[in-house]
């Protein structure tokens, strides 16, 4: 083994303290006495040589007399490695070969001797022995564990001939003598790098910098480990750092715009447009500058064309606020002319990458696909005279290049509009590699548009089943629900998976459309989902139209006011053949969302303007009634119900429904309870056979003393059906009881109590029917139902939206509480406590109450001030 | 020997300038012209009298990466990137012939001094494409042959990628640069490969041959590997190495009268190399960016001596000189 303990001998040297000038040369004098007097003592002669030669840094006669006495101090000791070493010092310049020997005799007798070693491995490089200097090396650190300096050697050597694992060993061993060595950690680091071992790279090159921080390479080569394991925001910093040190470098300008490039993607595809748009273009800005440190890299320009082409993808467009027609055209052009501009750029530095290096497949497929792009965004796309559109040709150009390449071939059948090239291109792809997603995907897209739904179905279901993680199949599934026999709920799933794992807005615009008709228009998915959508089809009426819808159901009126407007914008701009019934239901539904709005008379003006284009339908007719009547045109309001009601016979159901019961409330509100009553018995019995009808006419029933629509109501209630419509129709009831048996001051709060009663066995669930009757036990001011009526109202979270007419059951609770308290605590008659835990539930309702935020604060400011005092 | 700058035309295309080539005089009384093609997808006529645009023709759906005209200044090629080559009348820009060939398939164009051939260096296919300038047919496809062992689907068969083209001034050699380095001599009326030229180690982006009487058989050679090589293309052998730019040399033109070469490089230089003395006795710094051609035109009437030196650069411009 090799160690300290078998080279024993090497404690010659006495420890020289460090000595002023004067003390050297007393010392040197004193020293020079003992060897005159003691020649053979190798010791005293090794210690005044090293004085001479500390002296004589400068002066080479002293040099040479230190020589003089290491040559007698080798002599009388020749296991005096140190003297050795001193002695290759001396030869090194006028006889490189002496110097080596010396050298050589100096490690071979203290292997640790870093000086000696080092001096060996320079000499040997100078004569270009690179294998000889390895061997030196080896040598050393077999025979010594602690040779730390033939370990860095050996680990730069090995790494110098990629030789990285054996490189790792000696460079982990060489760091335990020097740990602070920056350049061991990073060569440990580039090492770790290329076997693949990223975090260990990423370790060992922040160990590097962090004992120098202006170590370039470690900062380049940890943001492209970074990169590689996709962490793009520890690359931006990284790179960022690199540039600090040195802002020409072009490999940290490449590496921070790709990261940049890479944080924008991810943004992108979480949905952050802007986010993404503001990230691509500080990416372009740095690449631009890339590319003028060196203009003839390739791969800069094609990083550029990338960043470029992101660019003409996520720019988003923004609504301006309160625009105008013109406003929204200028900002859709300008939206529009910014996408162009950026695929065309894309599409010159693709060009140039390609220019510089032609025989990269990849970028012919690039050009393609940016010229395509490039193309769809011109605002005049001139006509093409040429058989193969460029994309095509471009397409065709990557794959002679490279016909095995699969992706080639998918781009192919992305970007041909021949449907026949398209559908062999994809096949041929699926030929090279049957597990291609992407190629069924498409194809799937492909079949669907010829009608071809079963074979649409089955690339899909593919598709789907070998990349769950691909949008485009969820998209296809959602939008063939129909033959797929989904349910709304279904294609709502499918539609929204596609949109979370690509927010494209062609999938954006198809979920708001399922919502439609499921009952997810309100949820906040669909609403991102448009919005996002409006940023990328500005120009498209149907993005409009939906957001309106979707604001309007949301009870937002002035932006579906705003988004319908556009929509008529965008029909009459930028549809390809300007529908007209469309235009008409755009219209509509602004006359609904402006007489929602509290607008009626704007609401008029859209459905007069409809009218004299004889465009206007029932429910146009119903909204200009309605309108007409709030601005209390009554007289126009009837007539417009009498043109209704002539078409009511042939409508369809639900919407005859509608229009009836619009019609009875009217005649109510305009004319009057008896006139409506009189209406009501003129009208066919069929007109009455919907459950909606059957509410209408109760409740006028409930109000009508003479009972005259006893039968019609009877008649019509065999189509209130489920329980939530008989539920109500208990309450339409105890209301009448309460009305009719009483007289003109005071209500039969008794019956309808009673009626509640029976109505609440039935439904003992029923948070309408208890909270109606806890109000009615309160109302009735009958002490001993207090407690009672604290007990029927329970709170239902989900009941607070609705039935504004009727007290909440927060409020029931609080007055409730408050009159059992104010009963209890000052009414002196009662020594015992009318309610059961008066105060504890008290407490705990007020509890409660704060938990549920309450959104009315007064009952619980008023249960505060009772117990206040 | 010395070139003089005389005009630059600053923006003299939308986008980068990538080829340039003089289109002789017609006649006695008329004046040779430049054309230059770029990135904007037009080619451009100039007159370096003032100098002045004459035409702008537009056509090509992507980025010009070659122009070439015939000897007899009538008529003249462009090629855009998506391997389109239009054929035209230099003074009418009427379309004479649109000549297709499968994308990444033609580069570098040049007509035979005879006039009778267009050359086009074939890209991906690794061959020169020759069509003759009566019928514009295709009529011969000279191959590079594939090293041996190879199969023709493996991917190193790109490394023949052909980039440059040159005619021997007698029409019967050609000679094609490819991306590894090597280039191809051919002769012409036998259809048939005659040798490698070794030497560069990356592609080979411009040849030409000498145009001095008796140095027929000279083959100067831009490389990306930043040197300038002279060959004796019959004897097969690497005559001289110019080395000096400090990075790629992307074009490489011989002057009228054979004793000097300019060349153009990724460094922003054009250099002007003096044979006898093998060194470059001039370097101009005038462009911005890296110089995508340089050209030599013809001797000028006046001073038989003298000629002009065109080139034209990624920054847009391009820029005159008198060589004399």
């Amino acid at each position: 083994m090799a160690g300290p303990n078998k080279l024993g001998m090497r404690t010659f040297v006495a420890p020289i303290p460090v000595l002023k000038e004067e003390d050297k040369d007393s010392t040197i004098n004193h020293l020079q006495e003992s060897v005159n007097s003691n020649p053979t003592d190798s010791t005293l002669q090794f210690n005044l040589g090293v004085l001479l030669w500390e002296k004589g840094e400068k002066r080479e006669e002293l040099k040479e007399k230190a020589v003089e006495h290491f040559v007698i101090a080798a002599k009388l000791n020749p296991q005096n490695g140190d003297a050795f070493r001193y002695l290759g010092h001396y030869y090194n310049r006028p006889e490189p070969q002496r110097a080596l020997k010396c050298y050589q005799r100096a490690v071979t007798l203290n292997p640790d001797d870093s000086e000696a070693g080092d001096a060996i491995c320079n000499l040997l490089e100078e004569g270009g022995k690179e294998s000889l200097v390895l061997a030196v090396c080896r040598e050393a650190s077999e025979k010594s564990a602690r040779a730390f300096w033939a370990f860095r050697r050996l680990g730069y050597l090995l790494a110098h001939q990629k030789k990285w694992s054996e490189a790792i060993q000696s460079l982990q061993h060489a760091i335990r003598g020097y740990p602070m060595c920056a350049d061991l950690w990073e060569t440990l680091g580039l090492a770790y790098q290329h076997m693949g071992m990223f975090t260990a790279a990423l370790k060992s090159y922040g160990r590097a910098i962090d004992l120098d921080d202006s170590r370039v390479f470690a900062l380049i080569e940890s943001g492209n480990t970074s990169l590689m394991l996709g962490s793009c925001r520890k690359g931006i910093e990284q790179f960022q750092q690199a540039l600090k040190v040195s802002p020409h470098n072009v490999s940290a300008h490449y590496g921070l715009a790709s990261s940049l490039l890479g944080m924008a993607i991810e943004c992108t595809n979480m949905g952050a447009f802007k986010w993404g748009a503001s990230l691509l273009e500080e990416a372009s800005e740095v690449a631009v500058r890339g590319t003028s440190l060196a203009s003839n890299m390739s791969c800069s320009w094609k990083l550029h064309g990338d960043i470029q082409l992101m660019y003409a993808r996520c720019f988003p467009w923004t609504e301006e606020v309160g625009a105008d027609e013109l406003a929204f055209k200028s900002s859709i052009s300008t939206w529009k002319s910014t996408c162009f501009l950026a695929a065309r750029n894309a599409n010159r530095s693709y060009q140039r990458a390609l220019h510089l290096a032609p025989w990269q497949a990849n970028i012919y497929a690039d050009i393609a696909i940016a010229s395509d792009l490039a193309l769809s965004l011109k605002e005049y796309p001139k006509e093409d005279l040429n058989t193969w559109s460029v994309a095509e040709k471009m397409c065709l150009g990557g794959l002679l290049l490279e016909g095995y390449n699969d992706e080639f071939w998918v781009a192919l059948g992305c970007l041909s509009n021949h449907t026949a090239l398209s559908q062999h291109a994809l096949i041929r792809g699926l030929h090279l590699d049957t597990s291609l997603a992407v190629a069924w995907a498409y194809l799937g897209k492909l079949y669907r548009r010829e009608g071809e739904k079963r074979l649409a179905q089955q690339a899909f279901d593919r598709a789907r089943s070998i990349d769950p993680s691909l949008a485009l199949p969820w998209a296809g599934m959602s939008a063939d629900a129909d033959t797929r026999k989904l349910n709304q709920n279904e294609a709502y799933e499918c539609c929204l998976r596609a949109i979370q794992i690509f927010p494209l807005a062609e999938f954006q615009v198809g979920l708001a459309k399922v919502a439609l008709q499921s009952s997810y228009l309100q949820s906040s998915e669909v609403f991102g989902a448009i919005q996002q959508a409006l940023q990328h089809v500005p120009h498209n009426p149907e993005t409009h139209n939906l957001n309106g819808l979707i604001c309007e159901s949301r009870s937002d009126y002035l932006s579906a006011i705003t988004s319908y407007r556009l929509a008529r914008c965008a029909l009459i701009s930028y549809a390809v053949e300007s529908s007209e019934s469309y235009l008409n239901e755009i219209s509509i539904n602004l006359a609904r969302s402006l007489c929602k709005a509290g607008n009626a008379s704007n609401a008029v003006e859209e459905c007069e303007y409809l009218r004299q284009k004889g465009q206007l339908d029932s429910e146009g007719l119903q909204i200009y009634a309605l309108c007409l009547w709030q601005l209390g045109k009554n007289d126009m309001a009837l007539s417009m119900t009498r043109a209704l009601a002539s078409r009511i016979l042939s409508m369809e159901g639900n919407l005859a429904a509608a229009s009836v019961s619009f019609i009875c409330r009217l005649l109510y509100h305009v004319s009057g309870q008896e006139s409506a009553i009189t209406s009501i018995l003129k009208m066919p019995k069929e007109f009455f056979s919907s459950s909606e009808i059957s509410f209408v006419i109760s409740a006028i029933h409930v109000l009508d003393q003479k009972n005259q629509l006893e039968s019609v109501v009877s008649s019509s209630r065999s189509f209130v059906k489920s329980q939530e419509e008989i539920i109500s129709m208990h309450v339409l009831i105890s209301f009448g009881k309460l009305i009719k048996h009483g007289n003109k001051d005071c209500l039969e709060i008794q019956r309808g109590v009673d009626h509640l009663r029976k109505a609440l066995h039935m439904f003992p669930h029923s948070s309408l029917l208890r909270n109606l009757l806890s109000y009615l036990l309160l109302s009735s001011k009958e002490w001993r139902d207090l407690n009672l009526a604290t007990r029927c109202s329970f709170l239902d979270l989900l009941d607070h939206q609705k039935d504004e007419g009727i007290k909440s059951s927060y409020e029931i609770l609080g007055a409730s509480t408050v009159a059992c308290y104010s009963i209890g605590s000052f009414d002196s008659k009662f020594r015992f406590s009318t309610c059961r835990d008066q105060r504890p539930f008290g407490n705990r309702a007020i509890k409660t109450l704060q938990k549920y935020d309450f959104p009315d604060p007064r009952p619980i400011a008023l249960l505060l001030q009772f117990f206040i005092y | 020997m010395k070139l003089a700058p005389l005009n630059t035309v600053q923006n003299a295309h939308d986008d980068s300038i990538w080829t340039a080539a003089w289109v002789p005089p017609v006649d006695d009384s008329s004046e040779a012209l430049l054309l230059t093609g770029s990135l904007d997808e037009t080619v451009r006529l100039w007159n370096p009298e003032g100098p002045e645009k004459l035409q702008t023709n537009t056509g090509h759906c992507l980025g010009v990466v070659s122009v070439a005209a015939h000897p007899s200044g009538r008529i003249a090629a462009s090629a855009s990137i998506d391997s389109f080559i239009r054929v035209f009348d230099v003074a009418t820009n009427y379309t004479i012939a649109t000549l297709e060939a499968p994308p990444s398939e033609v580069w570098q164009l040049q007509f035979n001094p005879q006039g009778t051939t267009l050359a086009a260096a074939g890209g991906g296919s690794a061959s020169v494409k020759l069509w003759d300038t009566a019928e514009w047919q295709l009529i011969a496809t000279l191959s590079v042959p594939r090293p041996e062992g190879l199969k023709p689907s493996e991917k190193s068969s790109s490394k023949k990628f052909a980039l440059s083209v040159a005619w021997s001034p007698d029409g019967k050699q050609i000679a094609c640069g490819s991306m590894d380095g090597t280039i191809s001599i051919f002769d012409v009326p036998r259809a048939k490969f005659l040798h490698h030229l070794e030497g560069h180690c990356m592609p080979v982006r411009s040849l030409v041959y000498s145009s001095a009487p008796l140095d027929s058989r000279v083959l100067f050679s831009a490389s990306d590997d930043g040197h300038v090589h002279v060959y004796d293309a019959e004897g097969k052998t690497l005559v001289t190495s110019l080395s000096g730019h400090s990075s790629w040399v992307l074009s490489v033109d011989v002057s009228p009268d054979g004793a000097a070469i300019a060349t153009g490089s990724s460094d922003k230089t054009v250099r002007l190399w003096d044979l006898k003395m093998r060194a470059a006795t001039q370097i101009l710094t005038s462009h911005m960016d890296q110089v995508w051609a340089v050209a030599f035109g013809p001797t000028s009437r006046t001073d038989v001596r003298s000629c002009m030196l065109a080139s034209v650069s990624d920054d847009k411009s391009v820029s005159f000189y008198k060589y004399c």
